[in-house]
């Protein structure tokens, strides 16, 4: 049997690389430095929850296989994995600690998707105002959500191909993808929630 | 902002309604509990709380209908819904409809209450 731990979150700044100090910047104009701590907080306890059940959960004895959402696929994981925990993404830092005893890390995503969705997002945030940027991400919206469910299909597709019988996946992705809907039927998912801070995220993305 | 907040559980468990009762009575907190999702919302429009604790998993009138009804009303409450499972179609429904946190039980109490007073905390920011 194959089982998948589907771990749902909700990303932190620290996890988005180079687009996070502009977005830090935007929301702190727009939401003052109070508020942004507040989220900073929120989004760490959810990982902090996230760490402890993993932690309680039985799957020592088999093998562990990492999937991260935005982690592409380029013989680099591992050293992407440890500059991104280094910029202080909880996410990454549990990820390297799951290494660390003894779970293999798995390039996750598409180069090629990846760069697609960077390029989106750089069109939005070259905007300079907001009104703007409102219309450009409404604008690209329908073929943003296009090309997530292509990640979502090239994730689901690259755990089937690497996650081996009798092991046990840990999948960490951010709450818009849809993976489980596209995974093998012999998968067993189960699903791990600790809290998911919605009022944050829907900060986040008014901007 | 009043100086007390008030706080709403609604769950099909009164023994979980009885726990938060008890355990955010003693966090200072006006606490009032409803047994499933109708008598939820008869003391959401007869006295709105600040936060309120909303289960998904409810017989007659579960979490999600409730959260569609409340929507439909101009609430000023945080609303925190919660799920025995790790259900995360139900996890992006509540999303969808407006909730505002979403937590998984079994809780720890510890972290029920951090998440009570951050939430009161942001409450009293805001006002």
């Amino acid at each position: 049997m194959r089982q998948l731990i589907y771990v749902p979150v909700i990303h932190s700044e620290a996890d988005m690389g180079t687009v996070a100090e502009p977005h830090k910047k935007e929301f702190t104009d727009q939401f003052g430095v109070c508020v942004w701590n507040e989220h900073i907080k929120a989004v760490d306890e959810m990982w902090e929850g996230i760490r402890k059940r993993l932690c309680k959960l039985d799957i020592g004895r088999s093998k562990v296989r990492i999937y991260q959402d935005g982690l592409p696929l380029c013989g680099r994981e591992m050293d992407i994995v440890r500059d991104v925990a280094a910029q202080g993404s909880q996410n990454h830092r549990l990820v390297l600690s799951l290494v660390g005893r003894g779970a293999l890390l798995e390039g996750t995503e598409d180069v090629q998707l990846l760069l697609e969705e960077y390029r989106y997002i750089q069109a939005i945030t070259s905007e300079l105002e907001p009104t703007e940027k409102r219309e450009k991400a409404k604008a690209l919206s329908s073929k943003r959500k296009l090309l997530l469910r292509r990640r979502d299909r090239f994730i689901a597709r690259r755990i089937d191909e690497t996650l081996k019988e009798g092991e046990t996946g840990i999948l960490f992705a951010g709450m818009a993808h849809r993976i489980d809907k596209y995974l093998a039927n012999d998968i067993q998912v189960s699903y791990l929630i600790f809290r998911l801070p919605f009022s944050k995220l829907r900060q986040k993305e008014s901007l | 902002m009043p100086m007390t907040s008030k706080i709403l559980v609604v769950d099909d468990e009164p023994e979980l309604c009885n726990l938060f009762s008890k355990i955010m009575t003693e966090m200072g907190y006006e606490v009032s509990t409803a047994v499933g999702g109708w008598q939820g919302l008869a003391k959401i429009r007869e006295n709105p709380p600040d936060i309120l604790f909303l289960d998904i998993k409810m017989p007659q009138m579960d979490g999600l209908e409730c959260l569609r009804r409340i929507k439909k009303i101009k609430r000023k409450f945080v609303v925190v819904v919660m799920t025995g499972y790790g259900d995360i179609e139900s996890a992006r429904e509540a999303m969808r409809l407006g909730a505002d946190e979403f937590i998984s039980k079994p809780f720890d109490l510890d972290d029920l209450k951090r998440l009570v007073n951050e939430l009161v905390g942001e409450l009293v920011n805001d006002a």
